[in-house]
């Protein structure tokens, strides 16, 4: 037994997609609030909107294009949305997990696909497997 | 609970690369248990139902910080 499978089909997470929006707009408002010069505090809102985009892509949901993930022996395959198949997917280095939320970074068929979890998202023996298994790729 | 993530996170850290396919096949079993259990088990002194899975949480409390 080199590895123990992990199986992810989260569930919807409204509330990390409120959390999320509610960071991303106070990051956007705080150059403002702090009275830093025109030019640069709309370039950092700008900053802020634009990786707005690419958190809410990363949170669980009906939108999002991969609906479950499983890590095995045989390595780790995902299961695009609409979809019945299994498809080869590699977890990236940046992949990491804290106490109560992970990041996972995978490549499927060139793609880039990102999901953020908590831990309510996911049943809790898969959220300890998914921590577990990510510190042994460490 | 964060106690029980350190306790296991220090063991796949510590004794995974030296454990043989019994006591890696028991902590795959403790990752799947319920919290309140492990905590029993590995907070309160607790002993599982079975000696290959007490072993497992002996191996996790033997593992230094």
């Amino acid at each position: 037994m080199t590895s123990f499978a992990v199986d992810l089909e989260p569930a919807a997470s409204p509330r990390l997609a409120f959390v999320a929006l509610a960071v991303h707009v106070a990051a956007a408002a705080s150059p403002w609030v702090a009275r830093v010069p025109g030019g640069l505090a709309i370039a950092l809102t700008m900053a802020s909107l634009a990786a707005l985009a690419s958190s809410l892509a990363a949170v669980p949901g009906p939108h999002h294009r991969m609906s479950a993930l499983r890590i095995d022996a045989s390595g780790c395959r995902v299961r695009l949305r609409g979809t019945q198949s299994w498809q080869r997917a590699t977890i990236a280095p940046g992949s990491t997990a804290l106490a109560d939320i992970a990041f996972l970074d995978i490549r499927c068929e060139g793609r880039r696909l990102t999901w953020l979890l908590t831990r309510q998202a996911v049943p809790a023996g898969s959220f300890r497997g998914l921590k577990a298994r990510l510190r042994l790729s460490c | 609970m964060k106690e029980l993530d350190v306790l296991l996170a220090r063991w796949i850290d510590q004794g995974w690369a030296g454990a043989g396919e019994e006591r890696r096949r028991a902590f795959a079993w403790l990752l799947e248990q319920p919290d309140p259990d492990i905590a029993d088990w590995l907070l309160g002194g607790a002993r599982p139902p079975e000696a290959v899975r007490a072993e497992i949480i002996d191996d996790i409390l033997r593992c230094r910080p």
